[in-house]
């Protein structure tokens, strides 16, 4: 339990530091893209990034509107990254973060010098068959220090209390989020049949052990309590592509966005991904999202898109490079 | 010792290639070599097949030829070097049996007269096989090892090699090795005990003698014997012999009759032990031409012995049809691609091959849960796991096809069951829970929801979706109600065919995703009484998790 407090101490530590140097910064509504090198400053004045692109590229546009992943990882930090990968279909259905995602951010974390990277999913399936279907395995077979695994295995888990939560009270989560120094959240923008949307805050629920007492109890504010003790240090959405109705699992229809949306503060992620579409037909406002409004009660971040300092990149295309690499 | 060492190094490759095969049937398949291999060589499952089903794949037919003509050359070679329970059993009987044995008498007749029981279980089975009960595939010894194999040492290989793993995890972890998130299985049976018994079995009656059961009761043992009766190579004994009868006191077969000279060629496993024991040298193993008169005398068994074997196997095989509980036969599941539930008994041959490959571990052996018959024949326990949608081994390992080898998108129509959902114990339906886990689950998109008023209020509740629905049983495993799931399989709507496919037009585009509906999450639902769809209430319209905007 030592670990878990002051592994919850940096995490205040590092949302009151970002507050402060927000607060120093200058406002920035529109910070371009930073490849001619403007300050770090004017980063992290921002909330969100928004780049438009390829994945590879998205990622990396997105990046560089907050400053760099080095603003996040350090030499020798242990990364974990929180792709979903829990169903065995491939990127196109939507149900799982695109492989040159994971494989992205995975790449840049080794280069930042992180002393390992674990890229890690409690599957719902067959975790042989959804490591190999969602391309996630495959996409980071290179990588150097980078393992890919599934948490299927209550071992793997750890009992903790939830002191702020409201009906999750307690739960099992993956050692390993005590473990990193650096926890990378990468979800997939999709439609929810029982949450309505899984973004970024319900994509966490896969460093659970036992996840029927969400549905068992009140879904909304159990994932909305479980925020309170994960804290992404980023969440970096993976929107290329949204599966707009027919989710968590599919099959439904996706639709492309070819957007990547990244920021320290995972409400203002989804609510702005809320944004960037219709779901099931329909539009609809972040505070019409329950486990949204159950995690802006609980302090999770912002959920007014309107308040957020959103900077965006046009079009971001190496398209070459992204075949390079596939 | 030369020659007992070469045949024990011989017979230890061969049982390391059986169960590296073993453990190659597992998901994904990657050797080339069929992991059945030892099964399809096993001409008695050749034969009981085609009694039995009155059918025979070819692939079963061509292999099982070679071993007959193999024997047809070096006589029982297989029960002395490859046969993996004749190995297992000479292990475990210089392990544990052998100190306890009473030392062999010389010359003690009634040993060579139990050498015929195994013609006489040999006809009774095939009897039975006839009478159409395949109890001959639990005594065939290659199912039998395999059985024993996966059934109980594979679960504790998993669960020995898991514990190591977990033990040494700490320092797996620090070292960054992706062996700190390994683990073997998942791999429990419900037939473990039962498995290990009939094992142990055969291993006591070692203390009677040294390969009881090879010599005197294996029915492929009997049927080989009768194959290598007529073996090219020949045991002689030449003029330098003592009549000591040391090779007699040795031969584990109890091949040798009267001072040694002669050797009945059926029962002889070409172990060489004789050979090498002669002080004298005197016996050697030679391919001489053939004559009739090395085939020795007739088959040593009586009239009287062979009408009661044939009496008993027809009982046996009637008895099988007796429907033990004829109920639970109905409710079985059975893997995707198994044949009609008849026909599936006839050419299950209880290996637990396909159990070995399942990658979930749905797949277990029954009990009497389909009659005496159906005793260790594969069934999907879908509370403990789903049949994965990925995966399709299970018919790619089965010696006789009892289960197609389904390519994986004819797997995904092969239909085992259909979901029936208990409204009285679903959280949804019965306490307005927004729980969506056989949603999630489902990889077919056959669990849809639709608003219904009903005395706990509006909310939506899960229906399932039939013509989607394959019965994977990934709903029922996942459910969150404790004890019994709220969303069962039943076999209802299962398909069984014998030939052809399970594709049709109308269950493909069934599952087409639906994405043309303007409003596309709810569906009016007509007629019931109790589910109704408030057409003014727009909030009952909105999809779950949302609320209205201020």
């Amino acid at each position: 339990m030592g670990k878990e407090c002051s592994r919850r101490d940096f995490l205040k530590l590092g949302i009151g530091t970002a507050a402060v140097v927000g607060l120093a910064g200058p406002l920035a509504g529109s910070v371009g893209p930073l490849l001619a090198g403007e300050p770090r400053e004017a980063a992290r004045a921002i909330d969100l990034a928004v780049a438009t692109g390829t994945p590879r590229a998205g990622v990396r546009g997105a990046l560089e509107l907050l400053g760099g992943i080095g603003r996040f990882v350090k030499a020798g930090d242990f990364v974990l990254l929180k792709p979903n990968m829990s169903f065995a279909t491939p990127p196109e259905m939507g149900a799982t973060t695109h492989p040159e995602v994971v494989a992205a951010v995975a790449a840049m974390c080794v280069d930042a010098g992180a002393r390992r990277v674990l890229v890690a999913d409690h599957t719902i399936r067959a975790s042989k068959v959804c490591l190999e279907y969602t391309g996630i395995q495959a996409a980071c077979a290179g990588l150097d220090r980078t393992n890919v695994v599934a948490l299927n295995d209550e071992t793997q888990y750890t009992r903790i209390p939830i002191p702020e939560g409201k009906v999750l009270r307690t739960t099992q989560i993956a050692r390993d989020v005590l473990r990193a120094d650096v926890l990378i959240n990468l979800p997939v923008a999709k439609s929810h049949s029982g949450a309505g949307v899984a973004f970024g805050i319900k994509n966490l629920m896969g460093l659970v052990w036992d996840r029927k007492v969400f549905h068992t109890g009140d879904l909304h504010q159990s994932i909305a309590d479980l925020g309170t003790v994960i804290r992404a240090d980023l969440t970096i959405m993976d929107a290329t592509r949204a599966l707009v109705q027919g989710g968590p699992s599919g099959p439904g229809r996706t639709e492309v966005l070819d957007r990547i949306v990244a920021g320290t503060d995972p409400l203002a992620v989804d609510s702005y991904t809320l944004s960037l579409t219709k779901w099931y037909n329909r539009r609809f406002t972040a505070r019409q999202v329950r486990h949204f409004v159950a995690a802006s009660e609980m302090g999770l971040g912002e959920i007014d898109t309107g308040k957020l300092r959103i900077a965006t990149t046009g079009e971001v295309s190496d398209g070459d490079e992204d075949q390079k690499n596939q | 010792m030369k020659i007992r060492k070469t045949s024990r190094i011989i017979q230890l490759i061969s049982l390391g290639v059986f169960l590296v095969l073993l453990a190659s049937a597992t998901y994904p398949l990657i050797l080339p070599v069929p992991p059945d291999l030892f099964l399809k060589l096993d001409p008695l499952i050749a034969l009981g097949t085609f009694l039995s089903a009155h059918r025979l794949p070819l692939g079963l037919l061509v292999a099982s030829l070679v071993l007959v003509a193999a024997t047809l050359w070096l006589g029982r070679f297989f029960c002395g070097y490859v046969c993996p329970l004749g190995t297992t059993l000479d292990l475990l009987d210089e392990g544990i049996t052998a100190r306890y044995r009473k030392k062999e008498k010389a010359g003690a007749d009634s040993k060579g007269r139990r050498l015929r029981w195994k013609y006489y279980v040999l006809a009774g089975l095939l009897l039975s096989c006839l009478a159409g009960t395949t109890f001959l595939f639990i005594f065939d010894p290659v199912s039998l090892a395999t059985r024993f194999y996966t059934l109980v040492i594979y679960p504790v290989v998993v669960a020995a090699v898991n514990g190591i793993l977990q033990l040494l995890r700490p320092l797996l972890v620090e070292s960054g090795s992706s062996l700190a998130y390994a683990r073997l299985g998942p791999a429990s049976f419900s037939m473990m005990l039962p498995t290990l018994l009939l094992l142990a079995g055969l291993v006591i009656l070692q203390l009677w003698e040294r390969r009881f059961w090879c010599r005197n009761l294996c029915p492929l043992g009997a049927l080989l014997a009768l194959v290598g009766r007529l073996r090219l190579l020949q045991r002689v004994v030449t003029e330098d012999c003592t009549d000591c009868g040391i090779c007699r006191q040795v031969c584990p077969a109890g091949a040798l009759s009267g001072n040694g000279h002669g050797a009945m060629a059926g029962e002889c496993l070409v172990c060489r032990s004789c050979e090498e024991v002669c002080p004298e040298g005197a016996v050697e193993f030679t391919h001489s031409g053939w004559s009739r008169a090395r085939v020795g005398g007739p088959v040593d068994v009586t009239r009287r012995g062979v009408v009661t074997a044939g009496i008993m196997g027809i009982t046996l095989g009637v008895m099988g049809k007796q429907a033990l509980a004829e109920p639970g036969r109905r409710r079985l599941i059975r893997p995707p691609g198994a044949l009609p539930e008849d026909r599936f008994l006839e050419t299950c041959v209880r290996c637990g091959e396909c159990m070995k490959a399942c990658l979930t571990n749905v797949l277990q052996p029954c009990f009497l849960e389909s009659g005496w018959e159906g005793i260790w024949t594969p069934r999907l326990n879908c509370r403990h796991a789903g049949c994965e949608e990925r995966c399709n081994v299970c018919g790619h390992v089965c010696p006789t096809r009892a289960i197609r080898a389904l390519s994986l998108e004819e797997k995904q129509f092969a239909r085992i069951g259909t979901a029936v959902i208990d409204r009285s114990r679903c959280i949804a339906w019965e306490q307005n829970k927004e729980c969506l886990i056989c949603d999630e689950a489902c990889p077919y998109n056959a669990i849809d929801f639709r608003v219904v008023v009903n005395e706990c209020g509006t909310g939506k509740r899960p229906f399932v979706e039939e013509i989607k629905c394959t019965g994977c049983g990934l709903c029922e495993q996942n459910c969150p109600v404790g004890g019994e799931s709220a969303i069962v399989i039943h076999a209802d709507g299962e398909m069984r065919l014998e030939t052809g496919s399970y594709i049709t037009e109308e269950v493909r585009r069934a599952r087409e995703p639906e994405t043309d509906r303007e409003r596309d999450y709810f569906r009016p639902v007509q007629g019931s009484g109790e589910c109704l769809v408030p057409a003014e209430s727009e909030s009952a319209d909105l999809p779950p998790g949302f609320m209205e905007g201020e």
